[in-house]
């Protein structure tokens, strides 16, 4: 019943009119729309020439992946679809008046946009909602085809005005009047499909596309084979014929025309076969398909009442059921007659779970009670104090389904709840959506909600009075959690009064933590002030008004954090992440210093200096010539040689001829000394 | 405080954001090398007039860091470096101290925990070698904490990747590929082959020497650098014979690179969750600097088969310094991750 609400919360949002953000592109400029944050009509620079990769480094999409495609000239075709990022570095020129779409392919999660182009005007429209084609009828025009890309391919798609406009499409608006005209006329009609027998080669000159009257030529050139002139009934809105893809067209100032084979004007020539006039096809395709379109908005609606009477039934059948049988057992029991009638019970709301509005004013209502489960992560802090103070009964269990049943259910007394306004401890389990409900309640709409506990006579029938225990829902033992699971990604603690954390907090925020549940029970209903005035005094109650003026976020803050072991604030690692992100991209300046070295220092050891090449062993004795050693022995005494080596105390042996080069040098010393 | 140190062959470069002004960092870079020249008066009277630093041990002086390469005209004597063959010198006492001397000068001063984020050399010797960094960085009062270049290259040239591809970086004695995914390293080797490498091969086959007064030969290398680094220079237009020759070397080097990078993309650890994934390559690494590279490996690429699993070749724009700014990303990004969990 719940998906029910919000879906009809959903059409009903769909139907409601919105507004869209237009720009519009004039001669000296140019339109960057699709995947992009900003899509806006961009001045053509002056004496520059612009490029694909240019304009979007000045939209800060240079780094995705992605392919950009280029729109240009009259009528509208795509000059150019590139790879971003390039694989080279060429890139695509671009004239004024270009429409570039640029379409991620990782997907994309922005904000969403659609071009219309019409005959006066080409604007980029921000879309907030699903768009339909017709609602981007403008005066007499309506869209006739859209040129949508994806993964680099772009496709020119007829439309009809109920089928739904997507992201990143450019909707070609053009007059039904000049569909058909041209085609009904004959081949060779102005600016129109020049159609010839199967066999024949057909040309496509200027046909296919709507020429922009702002930027070129005349209106009464729009034109687009693939529009039906009749709604098929073989084929959906989002069929795709094989003229809806239409080949790349050439531009006007291009003399030469691509021919279409005589395959693919079969399907054409068929359908021109139609004797119909297409101005009054295309009117009773719009209507057909609007009137589609409010047949099942209305069959939507018809389901979703069908199936709110049906769970209302049920569940009137339900308690009677159980009012029937609690009297059968009060009867044979009579010990267990402080049950409360049926009556009373209606009177309960199930504990931790507002008062949840009937289906009327959940539709009517700004905040319906369906809708704060979605709120939970964003008060799960705040609605600590508020479910540890309004605490239910033990075993108290709350089900997704309470709203449901506690629509139709009368709200309890304001005696009721003062009296069952009281704080409880024990094993009390809370499911997360109740402490969010609650939360919402009582921070978000104070003056409309109002908050009961249950008490535990409260129970639709106790737990040991039933055949058994399998029509109750198994309690899940869930662990307890610690203060550190409990941490949400804002960084913000949630106290728990529970747990040993809880108990070490300092006992003034336990109490400040109590008088706020106090305020935001107090808050909702005004004729409970009376029942609590009397239980406090005229300061107490200045403090509370004080504090129910104050925002929630302020009331909050004014509460002294409780410390909680092994978490700390976040620290301001924005400005350190940033200088780390700067280092990353080499973007910080890098001072190149000398440095200090001391001027004399003294070293130990001996330094071994550079690898030798050539280390000559130390000569200790050079034997005498051969000849003078026979001739003149003893002439000239054996004298030791110094190497030049003084770093190689190891001696290796001499090479034999080594030593026979020097003794030819020594020898031819000796006879130069000799002459 | 979070700092980076890359203790490279060639030059050790360190990087910090500046005390005065967050959004700077200051960058420190001297040439891991020394020069000797001998111990004489004139010697200490011409480093001393040109305030030049110097060490004295035992009968000659050592002049280390960037000043060594404007000294050795004094001696004519080439530079030593102090990572010898990629290594922590075992005998070559004076190199190690002087490793600490310039650690020093290149660390900040630290007055509370500070975290050092360091690479030495790799090889064969990495594990001696990140032992001995490791003591010295601590030594200096701050906490070491050894990263992957392969990784810091990710880190610093990657993010328009996702911080996913392959980087290779081709250091003084060791190069260095590895693959990363969203900036996690999965898969690395190193060889044990660099620009040293090729210089002395081309130094040795076209007989470039230079001699000492004391009649030692040397291969002068510096001289090969200096021409290889020359713009004219380029790996895929060869004019003479030692360009050919620079080629055919560059060429084997990037074709164990180009295998290291089929082998690792095959490997079970790379290929289970980048099966099929087209990746991106950055190079870095002063010898990548060269004219003619990014072809030349796109060549070896492509012999090898795997240039369908390329998307991209390209040399990152800091390509010398780029893994100790990759070092102090990763150490910010640790801080960062530190603070969110405390």
């Amino acid at each position: 019943m719940e998906r029910l609400t919000r879906l009809f919360l959903f059409a009903c949002l769909c139907l409601s009119t919105s507004s869209v953000n237009a720009q519009q592109i004039t001669q000296d400029s140019y339109l960057l729309a699709g995947d992009v944050q900003t899509p806006e009509v961009r001045p053509y620079p002056t004496g520059t020439q612009m490029t694909v990769q240019r304009l979007l480094m000045d939209a800060r999409q240079a780094g995705v992946q992605g392919t950009a495609t280029v729109l240009r000239g009259q009528p509208l075709t795509v000059a150019a679809t590139e790879l971003c990022p390039p694989a080279s570095t060429s890139s695509a020129a671009l004239l004024p008046g270009d429409i570039v779409i640029f379409r991620a392919l990782q997907g994309w999660n922005g904000p969403q946009n659609v071009v219309r182009v019409s005959s006066s005007s080409v604007d980029v429209h921000n879309l907030t909602r699903p768009v339909t084609a017709g609602q981007l009828s403008t005066g007499d025009e309506s869209p006739a085809f859209v040129f949508r890309s994806e993964f680099g391919r772009s496709t020119q798609l007829s439309v009809a005005p109920g089928d739904i406009i997507q992201h990143g499409d450019v909707v070609i608006l053009g007059r039904p009047t000049a569909l058909t005209t041209p085609l009904a006329a004959g081949p060779a009609s102005a600016g129109g499909l020049d159609v010839r027998p199967a066999s024949s080669p057909v040309t496509i000159e200027g046909s296919n596309f709507l020429t922009i009257p702002g930027m070129a030529a005349a209106p009464g050139e729009v034109q687009s084979v693939s529009a039906p002139t009749e709604p098929s009934s073989t084929g959906t809105p989002f069929d795709v014929s094989p003229f809806d893809t239409v080949p790349p067209a050439i531009a006007a100032d291009e003399p030469p025309a691509p021919t279409v084979t005589a395959e693919e004007t079969d399907a054409q020539i068929a359908s021109l076969t139609e004797p119909e006039p297409a101005e009054q096809g295309t009117a009773n395709a719009e209507s057909l398909w609007n009137g589609l379109f409010v047949l099942g908005i209305v069959l939507a609606l018809g389901l979703i009442t069908i199936g709110w009477v049906k769970t209302q039934q049920e569940q009137r059948l339900e308690q009677e059921a159980a009012a029937r049988m609690k009297d059968g057992l009060s009867a044979g029991h009579p010990q267990i007659d402080t049950q409360p009638a049926m009556s009373d019970i209606d009177s309960v709301t199930v504990p931790g779970i507002v008062d949840g509005p009937s289906l009327a004013d959940a539709t009517t209502t700004d905040a319906p009670a369906s809708n704060t489960e979605f709120e939970l992560s964003a008060f799960i802090p705040q609605s600590v104090e508020a479910s540890n103070q309004v605490s239910p009964p033990h075993d108290a269990q709350v089900d997704e389904d309470c709203p449901v049943l506690s629509a139709g259910i009368e709200p309890s007394q304001p005696g009721e709840e003062a009296d069952n306004r009281q704080v409880t401890g024990g094993d009390t389990k809370i499911e997360p959506k109740a402490i969010a409900s609650v939360e919402v309640d009582t921070l978000e709409n104070p003056p409309s909600s109002s908050l009961a506990a249950q008490t535990a006579g409260a129970q639709l029938v106790a737990p040991t009075e039933w055949f058994g225990e399998d029509w109750r829902k198994p309690i899940v033992e869930e662990p307890e959690e610690t203060a550190a699971d409990r941490i949400v990604e804002d960084g913000s603690p949630i106290a728990d009064t529970s747990s040993p954390i809880a108990e070490e907090l300092p006992t003034s925020a336990v109490a400040a933590a109590a008088e706020v549940a106090n305020v935001a029970e107090s808050r909702p209903a005004t004729d409970m002030v009376p029942a609590v005035e009397d239980d406090i005094d005229d300061t107490e109650i200045e403090v509370l008004r004080q504090r129910q003026a104050a925002p929630p976020a302020e009331v909050l803050a004014s509460f002294p954090q409780p410390e909680v072991p092994g978490y700390s604030e976040p620290q301001p690692v924005s400005q350190e992440r940033q200088d780390v992100e700067d280092l990353i991209e080499n973007r910080i300046p890098v001072n190149l210093q000398q440095a200090s070295l001391p001027l004399s220092v003294s070293l130990y050891g001996k330094p071994s200096g550079p690898k030798r090449l050539r280390i000559d062993a130390a000569h200790t004795e050079i034997a005498p010539p051969h000849m003078m050693s026979r001739s003149r022995r003893g002439r000239r005494p054996a004298q030791s040689v110094k190497s030049a080596s003084t770093t190689a105390p190891v001696t290796k042996p001499t090479d034999s001829s080594e030593t026979a080069g020097l003794d030819k040098a020594l020898n031819y010393i000796d006879e130069q000394l000799d002459k | 405080m979070i700092t980076a140190i890359d203790f490279g062959c060639d030059a050790i470069r360190s990087a910090f954001r500046s005390m005065e002004n967050r959004r700077q960092i200051s960058l420190f870079s001297e040439r891991a090398q020394y020069t000797v020249l001998p111990n004489t008066h004139t010697h200490l009277q011409a480093l001393a007039d040109n305030h030049i630093s110097y060490a004295t041990c035992e009968d000659s002086l050592v002049v280390f860091g960037n000043q060594a390469a404007s000294v050795r005209w004094l001696s004519k004597t080439p530079s030593a470096p102090l990572f010898t063959d990629g290594s922590v010198p075992r005998e070559d006492a004076p190199a190690r101290q002087i490793l600490s001397i310039l650690t020093r000068a290149l660390l900040p001063a630290v007055d509370t925990v500070g975290y050092c984020f360091y690479t030495g050399p790799g090889g064969t010797a990495e594990d001696d070698n990140k032992e001995f960094l490791s003591r010295l960085i601590r030594m200096h009062g701050w906490i070491p904490i050894q990263g992957s270049p392969g990784n810091a290259v990710i880190l610093a040239s990657g993010s328009e990747n996702r911080f996913t591809g392959i980087s290779v970086i081709v250091g003084a004695e060791s190069t260095r590929i590895a693959i990363a995914r969203f900036g996690q390293e999965l898969s690395s080797e190193t060889l044990n082959v660099g620009s040293n490498w090729i210089d002395n091969e081309l130094a040795s086959q076209h007989e470039m020497k230079t001699w000492a007064p004391s009649g030692d030969c040397y291969l002068d290398l510096e001289a090969v650098r200096d021409w290889k680094h020359d713009p004219s220079v380029n790996l895929r237009s060869a004019g003479n014979e030692r360009e050919r020759t620079l080629g055919r070397l560059y060429d084997v080097v990037l074709g164990r690179i180009a295998r290291s990078i089929r082998e690792q993309l095959g490997s079970m650890a790379v290929d289970s969750v980048l099966a099929g994934e087209r990746l991106s390559v950055a190079c870095a690494g002063g010898a990548a600097l060269i004219n003619g590279f990014i072809p030349a490996l796109t060549d070896r690429l492509v012999e090898h088969d795997i240039a369908g699993r390329i998307t991209t070749l390209r040399v990152v724009e800091d390509a010398e310094t780029c893994v100790v700014r990759g070092l102090m990303i990763q150490g910010e990004l640790e801080q960062l991750t530190a603070t969110r969990a405390a």
